[in-house]
């Protein structure tokens, strides 16, 4: 019984944020064997039959989550028009550098190497693309959208 | 977006009422879900729990563990400013219920 319930708490917990996960978990814990021994101390069996009704794991984890996006809904069409735009400037400015031969760099937001092999170039617009990419989630999160979350 | 989808987002609000109503007495999330079932409406664990914890920590619940039959139980407790909000929520909830009921009487569905 503990192995099946420490396994569904643990795989529940590795999914939810540092904070209050303890006690998120421990009231999880409670309600399965609440639910599981309404008669008394639960059986094995009777834990293992609420498990199987319970939610998965990661379904239950993200309940907990629900409202809280990663991105600020409002800046969600504006996500992909700045990466573009910003991607568009990286990559003129990776042709500017690989003809001009000269490493062109605003920390932290530019980085175009000096690079005349094309291999090099087209390895390296991916990663610029992450980069912008990222870039310009961080400041989409719901915090920077400077409304209350 | 599935019919389940639309249950689910109609059942948001009126969960949150009910828990409202509900936590006049100190319960803890297992005794909600009995005393609602009682009632012939189910509440799932991953409705139930983030809810409380939300309307805990906006406020509107006040929680303790208790140890019972050495088992730790969180009892959740309506707080005052959850009085306020339950007092609106019951309006717009008559609100709503009128509007339904008399749009309902054209749409023949009984």
């Amino acid at each position: 019984m503990a192995k099946r319930l420490e396994d569904y708490l643990r795989r529940v917990g590795s999914y939810l944020a540092d904070e209050d996960r303890e006690e998120i978990l421990l009231e999880i814990r409670t309600h399965i064997l609440e639910r599981a021994g309404s008669r008394g101390e639960p059986t094995a069996e009777e834990v293992d039959r609420v498990l199987d009704d319970m939610p998965p794991p990661r379904a239950m984890a993200a309940s907990y989550s629900e409202g809280q996006e990663i991105i600020a809904p409002e800046l969600r069409n504006f996500l992909f028009l700045y990466t573009g735009i910003l991607f568009a400037v990286h990559l003129g400015l990776t042709v500017v550098a690989s003809i001009a031969g000269t490493t062109l760099a605003l920390f932290p937001f530019f980085y175009a190497p000096a690079t005349h092999r094309l291999s090099s170039i087209l390895l390296f617009l991916p990663f610029a693309f992450v980069f912008d990419f990222g870039l310009v989630s961080l400041f989409s999160l719901p915090s920077a959208s400077g409304l209350p979350i | 977006m599935t019919f389940d989808a639309f249950e689910k987002e109609m059942n948001r609000g009126f969960l949150q009422l009910l828990i409202l109503m509900v936590l006049e007495t100190p319960l803890y999330g297992y005794m909600i879900i009995k005393a609602v079932a009682g009632e012939g409406y189910e509440v799932e664990e991953n409705s139930l729990y983030p809810l409380l914890r939300r309307l805990e920590s906006k406020g509107f619940l006040e929680s303790r563990w208790e140890i019972e039959d050495n088992k730790p139980r969180k009892y959740y407790v309506i707080s005052q400013p959850g009085r306020r909000l339950r007092a609106r929520l019951m309006e717009i909830w008559e609100l709503q219920h009128r509007v339904i009921a008399k749009f309902k009487r054209g749409t023949g569905d009984g």
